[in-house]
């Protein structure tokens, strides 16, 4: 599966980008919103990683934005955030799609959250279990 | 990820550490533990800039920062004092947030120890550092 992941902190990607590549998937990384949003229209993706507090526009914001545009509103995304706020799972659960995954998050745990949304959703290719 | 970095100085919550978290692979987590040394302390200024300023948008993203590399090595004391400085700003509180940032400095500086004993752990456990 070709994964996008977006996400500003370098730890964090380096340790998701190893362990979702261990997993099997192949991995391309966006820093801020608009790179996603470039990424995800030029690459199309199976699936796109989010995380909520980025630089150029916040998850919640390129969310809109993908799920606004044709060429990317197709795309299941999995929202990744420390936050603690209930309002963000409550409006990623509003966009078709779309869903959360508290941080901190492993590799495993976003197949996981991948896998079910393939057999849910039947778009996505399923990833091994 | 139950791990709390203050107790993984002992040499088997590093090794269930280094299997659950990394893979088994040392090599990855001291890039990740590098890249957090290399970049916790412009984290710490940058949330000390916004106290000082009072500015509780500024404290809250910086808050949330900090708090994001020191979950990478489970919770503890110092992810916590984070938690607290991050959601008081949250709701506009900054009365506080001097005094929690001297917290949170020293629970950064023991956080930052913990966090050597753990890579020294995971070369006991894996000398050839794979």
């Amino acid at each position: 599966m070709k994964i996008l992941l977006a996400d500003d902190d370098r730890a964090l990607v380096t340790l998701l980008t190893a362990q979702l590549r261990h997993e099997g998937h192949e991995v391309i990384v966006a820093g801020d919103g608009i790179q996603t949003m470039m990424l995800a229209t030029r690459q199309q993706p199976d699936a796109i990683v989010l995380d909520v507090q980025m630089p150029g526009g916040t998850g919640l914001q390129t969310l809109d934005k993908l799920r606004a545009n044709s060429r990317t509103q197709m795309i299941p995304v999995l929202v990744i955030s420390a936050k603690t706020d209930r309002d963000i799972p409550t409006r990623v659960g509003a966009h078709p799609l779309s869903r959360f995954l508290p941080k901190p998050v492993t590799g495993a745990a976003i197949t996981k959250e991948l896998r079910a949304m393939a057999i849910e959703t039947g778009i996505l290719p399923i990833p091994a279990a | 990820m139950g791990h709390r970095v203050e107790t993984l100085c002992d040499a088997d919550a590093t090794a269930q550490l280094l299997h659950e978290q990394y893979g088994g692979s040392l090599r990855l987590l001291e890039d990740v533990a590098r890249i957090v040394r290399e970049e916790m302390p412009g984290r710490m200024a940058a949330l000390a800039d916004a106290v000082r300023l009072g500015d509780a948008a500024a404290i809250e993203a910086a808050a949330h920062k900090v708090r994001g590399g020191l979950l990478l090595f489970g919770n503890g004391n110092a992810e916590g004092e984070a938690e607290h400085l991050e959601l008081d700003a949250e709701r506009g509180e900054v009365t506080s947030a001097a005094d929690r940032l001297m917290a949170l400095e020293r629970a950064v500086a023991e956080w930052l120890k913990a966090l050597d004993r753990v890579t020294e752990n995971c070369h006991h456990e894996d000398p050839a550092g794979r």
